[in-house]
């Protein structure tokens, strides 16, 4: 849709009582307008405005690919929904030529890309974000004069929610510096008695109190309120830089088995192992490449982390050359130093040979992780078992990279069949008797002829656990070889002869060998 | 003077040639035989001292223990077996004898699998069973707890379940030089296992001396370079003596129907969950009416 250049434009959103205004640009807010009025009053009031649908999606997306973007400043970033990006730039104004020169900076560099932002610089996190949105005139607080700073600002600066503010306000509380003169329990307690003669909610609202006190105390830095990052940085990287952008694969993969060796030897002198390894590679064009790796048990052995890498290299695009690249460990555990053993096949048998191989299988492009089949205290038989990653066994479980045991079976388990199908496949069954066994059924449109039978194992839902749907009932399970000899397992879900459920059908569910 | 003959072995057919100069004649020996045995030989030099022809190679195991034969224990059988057992630095497939037959096949492989792991008691690896999703949407997912009805314990199995062909070949291949596994099962599309594709696993079976068995729904036709060629049916089974109508021990019509330096032939078989045997149908078929007043093996298997 065309507009003019100065023509007044707001996003609008579909409420319960019709369109109304979500955002507004300035020449929209100069006629008057405010978020929250109804579309058609602010048409009658600027008949010329122009407006489109909100999408809060691409909203989201767009903050997202600025909060990347702002990883320029500050690896510690997080995205404050809907329209707030949460810098920590502890220990790192410095490196911009001050918190001013910082500040200056990051407005200069948003308005390149069209944005308009309203920074704040505070001690705390809450009171950066108050500042941002209650003081444009001064966005940088004094170190450790958050309380000063914050005290003309009105308690919505506090980021309480409109119930609560608009309790405040009917109070005579409007501005934050109001109550740090109350005493912070006799502040609670008032609230409390107050909101219990009006609601019965009393629960409910107490917390909303108890709110307004943490709250204050994060705003002051009395309360820890750490951030929560986007991307959690790496504890380990290694980084290295190229003279000339590089295409070549290989040169690619020689560069990621120096990088390799490098971070193995930071995580050998730490004496940590990784768990996910990220390689980065960046193009010559700005964009780059994230390979992440996951490995099943914590590895430093740099041969081994570097071959993970070379089946990803098979699939990526290197465009205009890779300039740079980084190896990051994102996760780390401690890694006791192990004495190499000399004797053959040492390897073998503590399992980190077969730790090895199950990586080299994960990373490959169109590979899977390699599960062991754990049983589970069930009786349902698609639920008896749980196939479990290699290296991430349960603490429960026996581990089977570490023991294997050369025990064989025991033999009193009941008979099962060797495959299981996905769902149970419905059959139609002739039986001699309505409950008896079958003696003919059809699956996937061929007509078996059932020579012998055995059954039935009675398996009943297992009602003690909550989660257990009520419809399902119980079954029972057959043996069936058919004239060929081959073996099916048949099971009927339901009981003849019960008015209340409805008749009982008939599935496959696995084959025997 | 009697003309001198030589024979030459061509893609395993023989031909007689007659010439007075065809080779010097004190390098040959004097019949065919001897000559079939040396050419044998140095077929088996090139092709990297085939475990075939060489019976107990050094081999790079973790364990040092002699290992006991790998074979059905049936002389019927291992009579057609070079050195009277399975290769284990081979590649063996397994195929169902039609569409339907997969779980058939599977069985069969993974009683050889326990058979396997039976004669190495000392080696603690664990098997590989590498599958092919489209096989688990058509007959079904890994059931380990049927498995070890069979007899395969439960924590000697590593499953992965691949989309592509190709990885799986990969995957096979990767873990046959990592040397980790006891043997390594997989579910085999005949449209990539070429002969390439299994000359290639086969080398590698022979130089890490770890078995690969690969298992197909139904018939391979093309060649491949696998040691032996099974194609596996269910049987009717023979019904335990205490319940006429219920189903017996899994039993299969099981058929060689290639194997290098054997011979092929044709056998009903079934196997014993308990004592890890095999035993032949028709010899079990005859005894079944007495089974009750029987102590032994197969009483007890049942």
């Amino acid at each position: 849709m065309p507009y003019e250049p100065d023509q007044p434009f707001v996003l609008v959103k579909t409420s319960s009582k019709g369109l109304r205004l979500a955002a507004l640009d300035e020449a929209a807010r100069t006629h008057g307008l405010a978020i929250g009025e109804r579309l058609t009053d602010a048409r009658a009031k600027v008949p010329h405005l122009a407006s489109s649908l909100h999408d809060k999606s691409a909203d989201l997306a767009m903050l997202l690919q600025l909060a990347r973007w702002t990883e320029r400043w500050s690896p510690w970033i997080a995205m404050d929904v809907p329209n707030g990006l949460l810098l920590d730039i502890t220990g790192i104004a410095h490196l911009f030529g001050g918190e001013d020169m910082m500040l200056a900076d990051i407005k200069d560099r948003f308005k390149k890309l069209g944005f308009t932002v309203h920074p704040g610089l505070a001690g705390t996190q809450k009171a950066a974000w108050a500042l941002a949105r209650f003081a444009p005139d001064t966005p940088i607080a004094p170190e450790n004069d958050e309380r000063n700073v914050l005290k003309p600002l009105p308690v919505e600066a506090l980021g309480l929610d409109g119930k609560t503010c608009h309790t405040l306000r009917r109070l005579g509380l409007k501005s934050i510096g109001q109550l740090y003169d109350i005493p912070r329990a006799s502040l609670a307690r008032r609230f409390r008695s107050f909101e219990k003669s009006k609601t019965k909610a009393s629960r409910c609202r107490s917390n909303n109190i108890e709110e307004i006190v943490v709250q204050l105390d994060q705003a002051l830095g009395l309360a820890d309120h750490p951030l929560d990052p986007l991307t959690h940085p790496p504890v380990f990287t290694v980084r290295h830089a190229l003279l000339e952008p590089l295409i070549s694969a290989n040169g690619i993969k020689t560069i990621i088995a120096r990088l390799s060796e490098a971070l193995c030897t930071r995580l050998q002198d730490a004496g940590h192992g990784a768990l996910r390894v990220t390689c980065k590679l960046y193009r010559s064009d700005g964009s780059r490449i994230i390979l992440p790796t996951g490995l099943a048990r914590p590895s430093r052995d740099a041969h081994h982390i570097a071959r993970l890498f070379e089946f990803k290299l098979d699939t990526i695009d290197a465009g205009f050359g890779i300039d740079a690249a980084t190896l990051e460990a994102n996760e780390v555990v401690p890694l006791e130093l192990t004495q190499s053993s000399l004797t053959p096949g040492s390897r073998l048998r503590d399992g980190s040979a077969l730790a090895e191989l199950a990586d080299r299988i994960a990373n490959r492009p169109g590979g899977s992780a390699l599960t062991s089949l754990m049983p589970v205290a069930s009786h349902i038989p698609e639920q008896a078992q749980k196939p479990t990653p290699v290296g991430f066994a349960e603490p429960d479980q026996p581990d089977l990279l570490g023991q294997t045991t050369n025990t064989y079976a025991a033999n009193d388990t009941p008979v099962r069949p060797i495959t299981l199908l996905e769902r149970p496949e419905s059959v139609r069954v002739i039986a001699t008797v309505p409950d008896g066994p079958p003696v003919r059924f059809t699956w996937r449109h061929i007509a078996h002829h059932v020579v012998r039978a055995e059954g039935p194992e009675r398996l009943a839902p297992e009602w003690w656990h909550i989660q257990a749907k009520r419809r399902e009932r119980l079954r029972d399970y057959y043996i069936v070889e058919d004239d060929t000899g081959r073996r099916y397992w048949l099971y009927r879900e339901g009981l003849y002869g019960d008015p209340l459920t409805p008749e009982p059908q008939w599935f496959i569910h696995g084959l025997f060998a | 003077m009697i003309p001198l003959r030589e024979i030459t072995a061509v893609n395993g057919q023989v031909y007689a040639f007659s010439g007075p100069d065809q080779a010097p004649r004190a390098t040959l020996p004097r019949t065919s035989r001897h000559l079939l045995e040396a050419l044998r030989k140095k077929i088996a030099r090139i092709e990297h001292k085939d475990p075939q022809f060489n019976a107990d190679n050094a081999s790079p195991s973790m364990t040092c223990h002699q290992h006991a034969p790998w074979c059905f224990d049936l002389a019927e059988i291992d009579q057609h077996l070079p050195g009277h057992q399975l290769g284990t630095g081979a590649v063996h497939e397994i195929a169902g004898a039609n569409y339907g037959e997969m779980p058939a096949a599977m069985g069969f492989a993974v009683a050889l699998t326990i058979r396997l792991l039976g004669s190495r008691p000392h080696d603690p690896r664990p098997v590989l069973w590498c599958r092919q999703s489209s096989e688990a949407s058509e007959f079904g997912q890994l059931y380990v707890n049927g498995l070890e009805t069979l007899g395969l314990a439960r924590d000697r199995l590593l499953t992965v379940s691949l989309s592509k062909s190709r990885t799986l070949l990969w995957t096979v291949e990767e873990a046959l030089k990592s040397g980790t596994l006891a043997a390594i099962i997989a579910d085999m599309d005949a449209a990539v296992c070429d002969l390439t594709a299994t000359r290639r696993l086969t080398l590698a079976a022979g130089q890490i001396n770890t078995p690969v068995l690969l298992v197909a729904g139904k018939p391979v036709a093309q060649t491949s370079s696998a040691r032996t060629r099974w194609q596996v049916s269910a049987a009717p089974s023979i019904p335990p003596p205490f319940d006429k109508t219920a189903p017996g021990l899994p039993a299969w019509n099981i058929e060689l129907s290639r194997c290098r330096g054997g011979k092929p032939g044709k056998w009903s078989m079934v196997w014993h969950h308990a004592t890890y045997s095999f035993s032949l149908a028709s010899t079990l078929s005859h005894r079944a009416v007495d089974l009750r007043s029987q102590t032994g093996p197969i009483a007890i298997a049942l």
